[in-house]
């Protein structure tokens, strides 16, 4: 990889955590390129061209070009996820709690009917997850309502979390089986920690598609910018 | 020794300041002469006595410029490297730099009369 190479990935880092979207970062590297490869060929150090702070120049060109910033705020949606998912699952326990004796005492299920045990297990964990996933939605999309694309986001969870749900689910299992379930601390760490994991994925994965979903390159140049015309 | 260190900072310190409101428009008198790239401009400005001005300041100033429609830009090839990117000043530019000159030697004249009494007047010790 050349200098003129390293100093756009730095720049690319810049502007990713400035919030400068995808088609954005082409266009001003693509520019800044160009730039530069000519200034080498004249002799010029690329590296002292851009000076020691090569972040400060690329949030100053992103800023000067006019670029729209969307920032991921990946930190504050996680948080904001975890504390949803925490309310939904005691919401969800205290309604198991206050309505499982009137379920049992309203639906009863004669002896001859046999429920498979699937459907059990889908309805016992599936509805508190279901819970716990609203939870989590609900906070995403009522408490950072000031964030831009949220919406999306939280749709984007809607599927996403679920699904990672499901997928991780099994994986759990099989490491609970491999290690003939035992329920050692270190062991029911790691089964938390996994579970944990990829629901912070899937949500931060919803954040990223919705913010890269419908972003354009920005309008950062005047119709005739293109075209020389000495005046 | 220190206070000549210090006042070698204020003057590039004021300097700096003087430059930012003028910078813009002395790049579009530039390339009102004549178009250039990036890294020429950066050179010209060093030419006409304002010391060594950042290729990291131009390019910013350059793209702002490009983006309001005061100078645009064509692709042309070099004999002698990658192609370069050539700015020259728009119709627009032109307008723009007539009226900020205009406006500059108002506030240049108005400075200067400002500032000529103090050439006569005694000071306190």
């Amino acid at each position: 990889m050349d200098t003129i190479d390293s100093l756009l990935g730095e720049a690319d880092q810049a502007w990713r955590a400035y919030g400068v979207g995808s088609a954005d970062r082409v266009a001003l590297a693509a520019d800044l390129r160009l730039d530069l490869r000519a200034a080498a060929a004249d002799g010029g150090d690329p590296v002292r061209l851009l000076g020691g702070d090569v972040a400060s120049f690329a949030r100053r060109l992103a800023d000067e070009a006019g670029v729209q910033r969307v920032r991921g705020d990946y930190g504050r949606i996680l948080g904001t996820a975890l504390i949803g998912a925490m309310a939904g699952a005691m919401l969800g326990y205290g309604l198991l709690v206050a309505v499982y004796p009137i379920f049992v005492r309203v639906v009863d299920i004669p002896r001859s009917i046999d429920v498979p045990v699937q459907l059990a297990v889908a309805v016992g964990y599936g509805i508190p997850a279901a819970v716990v996933v609203t939870g989590a939605v609900i906070a995403v999309r009522t408490r950072l309502r000031d964030l831009p694309r949220i919406r999306r986001t939280a749709r984007m969870m809607i599927i996403l979390v679920p699904a990672a749900g499901i997928v991780i689910t099994p994986v759990t299992v099989g490491f609970a089986w491999s290690t003939d379930y035992s329920t050692a601390p270190s062991v029911v760490v790691a089964e938390i920690a996994m579970v944990l994991a990829a629901l912070a994925g899937a949500t931060v994965l919803a954040r990223r598609l919705s913010l890269r979903e419908g972003r354009t390159d920005s309008d950062t140049s005047h119709p005739e910018a293109t075209r020389v015309k000495p005046a | 020794m220190v206070a000549a260190e210090s006042q070698s900072i204020d003057d590039n310190d004021r300097q700096t300041q003087l430059l930012r409101g003028a910078l813009d428009m002395c790049l579009l008198a530039l390339l009102a002469r004549e178009p250039a790239h990036g890294y020429e401009l950066v050179r010209r400005m060093e030419t006409a006595g304002f010391g060594a001005i950042s290729y990291g300041t131009i390019y910013p100033l350059l793209t702002r410029m490009r983006r309001l429609g005061l100078v645009a830009h064509e692709q042309q090839a070099s004999p002698t490297g990658p192609p370069r990117k050539v700015y020259a000043l728009t119709r627009s530019g032109r307008v723009h730099l007539d009226a900020w000159q205009k406006q500059w030697n108002r506030f240049a004249d108005t400075v200067s009369a400002v500032l000529d009494p103090l050439d006569h007047s005694p000071t306190r010790s």
